[in-house]
């Protein structure tokens, strides 16, 4: 790919970090776990829980279950959050910072406005999938460490869902970028359209277009498979939205 | 004549509303250097992107080296827009090491040649060069890829007149290789300097199509005077 080396480059920083970051939410999760309840098994908390509504009380008893506690406080918290930060960050500036800057002069012409298109979509793609894959397998390997018991296939599939999920952010993120040409704009736009999707999942006639409940979802505790065919809507949306933006691109002046 | 760009009846229409181009037509032969004058919002920058693909045709045709240039590009051109904008937080180096990675038959050694002679700075980030040493960077790459079509936005605009020299003693010896130049500029002295032929725009449509010293013989002026005389009347001569 002529511009993998350029599209690479820029991102790496951004990518580095993302990566760290993840990793160090990850073992922090995991290893906080046992003060956690070791803070809610105390006499004073104990008290206070009598006070708030059985349902809660009956979540947070769970949480000493490792499963669940996985899955509430990480798979289906901090890591869909960062994943969904992950999107912004390697979508937002692919197509406008280059607008803003006037250097798309610079690769124009000098490769085909596919070869252009694909290398961003191609880095931001792969960044995503390995920051979160990080994220998923060092909180396991953590979690093995310290002898937890989270079963390894459960992992996975929020693992997966997650970075499926993800890939079809990262697009919308792309659409923005290319279509507001505006860092700033990109960013609201996506932070909007993000919460806009969150909101819908709360809802039961809108649920199923949660895709945040999809990608954490408590079905995974109860023997849920990854999903196939919501992972099929989410690539072929994602597949969509990209050939939809890179249209786009290929027909705009620069 | 073999023609390295044929532009028939090109009009460009920006959001529906600005006539940037109104039905233009010409050819620039090859191993020419040729100009493209007018004032500001003629339409110079429009046609210069249209010859490389950069921008979409309302109506008319383009053809570039053989092929029509919009989507994708002249890959067998090298361009230096107007706005000469680079990356501006890598250094010097890794930008030299960035381009030849993707541009098509940049050499190295050519750029430490053109970059020696305009006494590029090397070692710095390129945000903290100054305007005219960023030009004289964008400048060094694209005339360091071999080519057969260099197209120049005001190549030589913040340039001191040493660099000025250097950039059009460049552009000839290219011309003189074979290569096709078209290029942009509001510097009449330079353009009387080094081109062959031209085109004045007015309005987005041409005002005169030929030679500098059939203008200067058409008018009894200088290009200057001929020049103004045209903005004036903008009658096609």
């Amino acid at each position: 790919m002529i511009l993998s080396k350029k599209e690479y480059m820029f991102i790496k920083t951004r990518w580095i970090v993302m990566v760290i970051i993840m990793i160090g939410l990850a073992i922090m999760t995991v290893s906080i776990k046992d003060i956690l309840i070791n803070l809610i098994n105390t006499p004073a908390v104990q008290e206070q829980l009598k006070n708030i509504p059985k349902g809660l009380q009956s979540q947070i008893q769970k949480i000493s279950d490792f499963s669940y506690y996985s899955y509430s406080q990480w798979f289906d918290k901090t890591f869909i959050e960062i994943a969904a930060v992950l999107a912004v960050i390697f979508s937002f500036s692919a197509f406008s910072k280059e607008i803003e800057d006037r250097t798309l002069y610079i690769l124009h012409g000098r490769s085909t406005r596919f070869e252009m298109f694909s290398a961003k979509i191609f880095w931001g793609i792969v960044a995503c999938v390995i920051s979160i894959l990080a994220g998923g397998l060092v909180y396991l390997t953590v979690a093995d460490i310290l002898k937890y018991n989270l079963p390894i296939s459960q992992a996975m599939i929020w693992t997966g869902r997650t970075i499926f999920g993800t890939i079809f952010l990262y697009s919308i993120g792309i659409f923005f970028s290319l279509i507001l040409k505006d860092q700033v704009r990109a960013i609201l736009a996506d932070l909007a359209v993000f919460v806009g999707i969150y909101v819908l999942g709360i809802f039961a006639q809108t649920r199923f277009l949660g895709i945040f409940d999809y990608m954490g979802s408590i079905d995974v505790l109860n023997g849920s498979g990854i999903g196939i065919i919501q992972i099929a809507i989410l690539l072929i949306l994602s597949c969509l939205l990209l050939g939809f933006t890179y249209f786009k691109f290929k027909n705009m002046d620069i | 004549m073999e023609k390295a760009v044929e532009i028939h009846e090109l009009t460009k229409i920006y959001d529906d509303k600005i006539k940037a181009l109104d039905g233009i037509s010409f050819v620039i032969p090859t191993g020419s250097i040729f100009a493209i004058l007018g004032l500001n919002g003629a339409g110079k920058t429009t046609t210069l992107k249209s010859i490389l693909g950069l921008i979409k045709p309302t109506s008319g045709k383009v053809t570039t080296l053989g092929d029509e240039p919009f989507p994708d590009g002249v890959k067998d051109a090298s361009f230096v827009p107007e706005e000469k904008e680079l990356y501006q937080w890598i250094t010097v180096p890794k930008m030299i090491d960035i381009f030849s990675s993707f541009a098509p038959k940049f050499s190295v050694d050519k750029f430490k040649k053109i970059a020696d002679k305009f006494e590029l700075t090397m070692d710095r980030k390129i945000g903290e060069l100054s305007q005219g040493n960023r030009t004289k960077l964008y400048i060094s790459l694209a005339f360091s890829q071999d080519v057969s079509l260099y197209v120049l936005d005001e190549p030589t605009w913040g340039l001191d007149p040493v660099m000025r020299k250097h950039v059009l003693d460049t552009i000839k010896a290219f011309a003189i290789n074979g290569k096709t130049i078209v290029y942009s500029s509001h510097i009449l002295s330079e353009v009387e300097e080094v081109c062959d032929r031209m085109i004045i725009l007015k309005s987005g449509k041409i005002v005169y199509d030929g030679t500098v010293d059939d203008l200067k013989d058409k008018t009894g002026n200088d290009l200057s005077g001929a020049f103004l005389n045209l903005m004036e009347d903008g009658e096609k001569k």
